[in-house]
């Protein structure tokens, strides 16, 4: 078995363009959860939002600029939508609420009846020309041995990175603001938050739609770096990003770019060792190459309950707000 | 010292209740959770400036939900509500708090994994700038004054404290607003008997330093000792009201409604 190899491409995927889109939407979700205490089961709309606000205007000849804008601009549309229809809800019925928007979100754009705009079932492909035409990086493979990286992944993973960055400092003065403590606060409890004179569901909706908008970022960045399927939005894309932020941990600024990081080389590396085991008959007749797949899946549910059982904060997580509700 | 020896001389005092402008005044109020069935039913409420007043009753009288209506967390379904003359009717907490109202809840009224610091930043943050070098100077050394406690304990997470400690915060984080009047509810609930008999002794420096008082209490005995007015009810209307003392010396009163202890009880 090929062990370097298979934790060399599992580090490559680590760091890879996708890893960052996931950093990026958890940081987005980790306000909304870890902060605001939102059971946001519909991330992934923020995500679509991004990807179709940016492909369709940029497809129909619009500049970067704009269409990234317009990517941000329908994440904050759609949030700023299901904001006020859902978060009067008690938080179990949002987490019911968000599901269903999530999906009645992907059925719309992969319709017959969106297809002259969104591309229906088939997406949206070659509308990133402009930004990868922005790319320094003449063509070629860049990094040491196995672990490289073609031009654009690392064009887009220099964009992503930075990304991330700024957004780790902008959620950091974020959550550490006056606001960011009535975030909190109202987790919390809602009740005494409003004795103290907050508003409520403006701060509530509020930390929904900021959080859409690192959710749009990270879906811009999706669609430039696999062009838009309406079935990459699907419902598992949000439960991806909760185990990555629950290993990095919630409520902390780095927890969701560690556990994104984390979270796909682990991934990765299941998948490499699946695929190699299998080929090399470890289990005889029993599996099949074509069963390392779904094996990943069970592995990383393995580790997810035993994390939530073992160390409920995750690796970065504050063990005493974890805890709390339990104390 | 008794807290009945430290209570404030309010404006009560010295004029008929009737003749001075009221703080705060709920007039002919119904209100309730469900539609359709009120819990309060043409309940009348003053407070005047500098006051304590008590509002006791049996379980299910709508002592708090009396409370809850005049701070904007129940819905208003007839009477009025006015503040410092301005009708405040329907108004939301927010609101509210920007105009003087403090509301301390019922028992869990902290923020847990809060430090006290954070709890008061809690309070104080509810004007558009922050409030924190009002904190860190003359309100901080005034609640340091009221609850010297919460000078150790500042930095640390409230749910490493007692319930007695807990309550202390939240009163402080009311006050750190710099409000006229506090709404109380419960106050001494869930707590040991000293414990109570502190809270009552807190509430009464409060009230001397210039901050009117509302509570609302299940120990409506140890109660009324502070208050110089109080509020009897039954099934959401006002069945008596009267000084505390006199509430406390009225026999029928304390046989309906405070239990079947007679005579005032020391803290």
């Amino acid at each position: 078995m090929d062990w370097i190899g298979i934790t060399v491409a599992a580090l490559r995927a680590s760091v890879g363009p996708v890893a960052v889109a996931y950093a990026l939407a958890g940081l987005g979700l980790n306000l909304q959860f870890g902060y605001a205490g939102l059971w946001n089961y519909g991330h992934v709309v923020a995500v679509a939002a991004g990807a179709y606000g940016a492909a369709i205007p940029l497809e129909a000849g619009a500049t970067l600029m704009v269409g990234v804008l317009c990517g941000v601009a329908a994440a904050l549309v759609v949030s700023l939508f299901l904001g006020v229809a859902a978060l009067r809800l008690r938080l179990d019925y949002l987490a019911i609420a968000t599901i269903a928007f999530g999906e009645i979100f992907r059925q719309v754009v992969r319709s017959n009846w969106a297809e002259p705009v969104t591309g229906g079932v088939f997406g949206i492909q070659q509308f990133a020309r402009d930004f990868f035409d922005l790319n320094p990086i003449s063509e070629g493979r860049y990094g040491w041995g196995d672990f490289s990286f073609d031009h654009r992944s690392l064009w887009l993973m220099i964009v992503g990175w930075t990304l991330i960055v700024i957004g780790v400092l902008a959620m950091y003065m974020l959550v550490h603001s006056p606001w960011g403590r009535t975030v909190r606060a109202i987790r919390e409890d809602e009740q005494v938050a409003r004795s103290l004179g907050k508003n409520v569901f403006f701060v509530r909706l509020q930390s929904f739609m900021i959080g859409s908008v690192f959710g749009a970022f990270a879906g811009v960045l999706l669609a430039f770096a696999n062009n838009v399927n309406p079935d990459f939005y699907s419902l598992i894309l949000t439960f991806w990003v909760y185990t990555a932020l629950l290993i990095g941990g919630i409520g902390r600024v780095l927890g969701p770019v560690v556990g994104a990081v984390v979270f796909w080389f682990l991934f990765q590396w299941f998948d490499g060792f699946m695929q190699s085991s299998i080929a090399e008959g470890w289990y005889g007749n029993l599996l099949q190459t074509t069963d390392a797949g779904p094996f990943r899946f069970m592995l990383l549910g393995l580790i997810l309950v035993l994390l939530v059982v073992l160390r409920p904060q995750g690796f970065f997580g504050d063990k005493d707000e974890a805890l709390l509700d339990a104390s | 010292m008794t807290s009945e020896q430290q209570v404030a001389q309010p404006a009560s005092a010295t004029q008929p209740v009737s003749e001075i402008q009221p703080l705060l005044e709920a007039h002919d109020l119904v209100a309730g959770y469900v539609p359709g069935v009120d819990i309060l039913n043409d309940c009348a409420f003053k407070l005047l400036q500098g006051e304590i007043v008590g509002i006791v009753g049996p379980n299910g009288a709508g002592k708090s939900t009396l409370l809850k209506a005049m701070f904007g967390l129940v819905d208003i379904r007839k009477g009025s509500v006015s503040f410092q003359g301005s009708d405040i009717t329907g108004m939301s907490p927010h609101q509210l708090v920007r105009r003087g109202v403090g509301y301390v809840p019922q028992r869990d009224n902290t923020f847990l994994p809060l430090t006290v610091q954070e709890n008061m930043w809690m309070g104080s943050w509810v004007k558009k700038k922050v409030d924190k070098e009002l904190i860190n100077k003359e309100r901080k050394q005034a609640i340091f004054e009221l609850f010297p406690k919460l000078r150790e304990r500042w930095e640390q997470r409230v749910f490493q404290m007692s319930g007695g400690e807990r309550q202390m915060v939240a009163m402080a984080r009311a006050l750190i607003a710099g409000p006229e009047v506090v709404l109380l509810d419960e106050p001494s609930a869930g707590l040991s008997p000293r414990n109570q008999a502190a809270v009552f002794d807190n509430i009464v420096s409060v009230n001397k330093a210039g901050v009117s008082v509302v509570i609302v209490e299940q120990n409506a005995r140890a109660c009324l000792q502070i208050c110089n007015r109080g509020y009897v009810l039954d099934q959401g209307r006002n069945v008596f009201e009267g000084s505390g003392a006199s509430i406390l010396d009225d026999e029928k009163i304390g046989r309906l409604y405070l239990g079947s202890l007679t005579g005032n009880v020391r803290l």
